[in-house]
């Protein structure tokens, strides 16, 4: 038995490690070691955090800026929500802002919301800059991605806001957060806000941040490449994810679909890591495609629509749908945002205006702003390799890093909310 | 009750076909004058028209369903909502509850009516058994005592019956206030209607008329108080696309599930 010493060491090895990484979270209680399935099933009740399940959430909305001629299809975008919660005495106001393609009341900004609010803060939720109705309503290129535009597109909304609703309300100091692109957009935003200094934030909070926009999006697109077969076979993939979520909605008591039923579905059988990947890169490319749609009908750049085609409220629209949903953001990138911003940008080249999108561009920014921190975890699906250790090299003490939870699948975890709570509190 | 139910349906039908002679097809869209030139990404290049694409459902009144939702939208906006709102404020959680459970009771006697038509005997008699249990224990349907029985809930129209029979859809059609829908599934509701009228569970033809009105709006309230979608929350321009795929894959499941 040649192998018997060997795998004798091979043995202790892997329980030593066992044991090691067992001590090292004994806390932490998260169930999901799969970063793709942690990202798809997020939080199970069992671990989550114990937050309330309402607040006096509030919904006010900033209509379209001055001067904005909206196309007739993005009619219902004239207009862009904003929400909050204000506490009875003082306390000090938290901006959250959303994630790639969602509104300032998605559920995990809800759920932030909710644990802030909840722990004494006033709170506003703020959309994303990359949700239709922003682009429509309230962004000033129209293109979203570019991190300086954005933030200071979001810093207006942040500011028109206060507007309405600070004469009500009694703040001691402004706080502010955000998660995934919503993160990436906060550090750009406190850094607008040193010159600006119309906040003059206090804490600054990132959550999964995408540190190089570039790697996150090719990642996402590469995610829908992994179907087997490439993506012409998305649409067979797609209906054997839906068959199988509507295999478990058959089996089930339930007679609405909800979203257990993705529970429920992978619960027993789960999908391969590859399609685990593909179904996070359909999230996002919905989002991707209304994004890259709604864009290019504001600018009539010809992009997907034909320039110079006026759609209607009634115009049949399948054809651009199924082709913006084959368009990914890094098509977006190099064939509509880079070709837009080429004259203006000071950026010379492709590559400079790719890196300029990421943290990397403000890393000494964000080692001194002290102010400054960030949560995420080692196998977060979104980060290129060596972007982690970016995080814990600039940010060091700042920085908390969960050995695994994947893409925010683990945000809603105890341990992950009291920190992002603690942060604000101490 | 019965008057009512009908002029109810009538003026639904109305509506139907006034908005059906007026805009069957869907609008065009228009040239702003300027000469159009093919988009960097045209669908010839980007599709394989042999692939079957998921989107795809037979639509050819999209002109009037766009309409139609839109209205709904507006519908929701300025006297839904703010009714639920209204609702959830006067109301205790428990008694919005009660009557809730009280609909989904009452419902049972359309989905017990409709597994007898599909044939599917077992289910029949579960459905039977919570409607018994719940309307004499859970006191006239108000509380659920059979689910914790183990008996469970099933739901069943004459739309899937139909479908269980092998009718096709036909053509997706958005109903006013009630939302997506087929026409199989729109026929479909006018007859459970009727079988609700004739059966006339709740003697509401013998009773003062204003209870006959508090049934019916209790009844809207309820089912817009229990329907968490909100128009145009999605922010996406293709909502109208991607509602409708849910909506045929939901239904076309519900026939599959008993």
């Amino acid at each position: 038995m040649p192998n018997w010493g060997s795998s004798m060491i091979r043995r202790l090895v892997a329980v030593v490690l066992l044991a090691v990484t067992a001590y090292a979270s004994a806390d932490y209680e998260y169930p999901y070691q799969n970063p793709y399935l942690a990202t798809v099933m997020g939080t199970p009740d069992s671990v989550k955090a114990s937050v309330p399940d309402t607040i006096p959430l509030k919904k006010r909305y900033l209509p379209q800026i001055e001067g904005r001629k909206i196309p007739d299809a993005l009619w219902y975008g004239a207009r862009l929500d904003y929400v909050y919660a204000k506490q009875k005495g003082p306390a000090p106001l938290v901006f959250v802002i959303a994630g790639t393609g969602a509104s300032c009341d998605s559920e995990k900004n809800q759920f932030l919301m909710r644990a802030l609010y909840a722990a004494g803060f006033h709170v506003v939720g703020i959309t994303s800059p990359t949700y239709p109705t922003f682009v429509i309503a309230q962004s000033t290129t129209m293109v979203p991605g570019e991190q300086r535009m954005d933030a200071a597109d979001i810093y207006n909304v942040m500011q028109k806001a206060w507007n309405e609703i600070g004469p009500g309300m009694k703040v001691t100091s402004f706080y502010l957060t955000g998660y995934s692109l919503g993160a990436t957009n906060a550090a750009f935003v406190s850094l607008l806000d040193e010159d600006k200094k119309v906040f003059k934030f206090q804490k600054v909070l990132l959550l999964n941040p995408s540190v190089q926009l570039y790697n996150s999006i090719s990642k996402l697109d590469r995610f829908l490449e992994n179907i087997p077969g490439g993506v012409d076979n998305f649409n067979k993939m797609f209906h054997r994810i839906v068959n199988q979520l509507g295999t478990a909605y058959k089996r089930s008591t339930n007679v609405s679909f909800s979203p257990d039923l993705i529970f429920d579905a992978f619960k027993e059988n789960p999908p391969s890591d590859e399609e685990l990947a593909a179904l996070i890169g359909i999230s996002f490319r919905l989002s991707a495609s209304a994004l890259v749609f709604t864009s290019d009908v504001m600018t009539n750049y010809g992009f997907i629509k034909p320039a110079n085609e006026v759609l209607t409220r009634n115009t049949k629209m399948d054809d651009f749908a199924q082709v913006s949903l084959r368009v990914g953001f890094t098509d977006y990138f190099h064939e509509y945002a880079w070709p837009f911003y080429e004259k203006t940008t000071p950026m010379k080249t492709r590559a400079e205006f790719a890196t300029y999108q990421g943290l990397q561009s403000i890393q000494d920014y964000l080692i001194s702003a002290r102010k400054v921190g960030v949560v995420d975890n080692h196998d977060d699906v979104i980060l290129a390799p060596g972007e982690i250790d970016f995080l814990i090299n600039t940010f060091d003490t700042r920085a908390k890093i969960f050995p695994y939870g994947g893409h925010l699948g683990n945000m809603e975890e105890r341990d992950y909310t009291a920190y992002v709570v603690d942060f604000f509190k101490r | 009750m019965k008057t009512s139910t009908v002029n109810a349906t009538t003026i639904a039908l109305l509506l139907l076909t006034t908005l059906l002679s007026g805009g069957c097809s869907t609008a065009p869209s228009k040239q702003s004058g300027q000469p159009l030139s093919a988009p960097y990404y045209e669908r010839d290049r980007m599709m394989i028209n042999d692939t079957d694409a998921p989107l795809e459902i037979n639509d050819p009144w999209e002109g009037m369903n766009r309409s139609i939702y839109r209205f709904n939208s507006y519908a929701d906006k300025y006297f839904l909502n703010p009714a639920v709102s209204a609702y959830n404020f006067v109301l205790p959680g428990f008694v919005r509850k009660g009557i809730s459970n009280f609909f989904t009771n009452l419902d049972n006697i359309q989905t017990v009516v409709n597994e007898v038509l599909q044939l599917h005997g077992g289910s029949a008699l579960q459905t039977t058994g919570r409607l018994l249990v719940n309307t004499t224990v859970g006191l006239a349907g108000l509380f659920d005592p059979a689910t914790p029985m183990g008996i469970p809930q099933h739901y069943e129209d004459f739309g899937q019956t139909l479908g269980r029979w092998g009718v096709p859809t036909g053509p997706y059609l958005v109903l006013p206030l009630y939302g997506p829908s087929f026409a199989r599934d729109a026929g479909g509701k006018v007859v459970d209607a009727e079988v609700f009228n004739l059966i006339d569970p709740l003697q509401l033809d013998d009773v003062n008329e204003g209870y006959t009105y508090a049934y019916y709006a209790l009844l809207v309230l309820n089912t817009r108080a229990t329907t968490s979608f909100q128009y145009y929350q999605t922010g996406s321009p293709f909502e109208y696309e991607l509602v409708r795929l849910i909506w045929a894959t939901k239904r076309k499941l519900d026939i599959e599930k008993y």
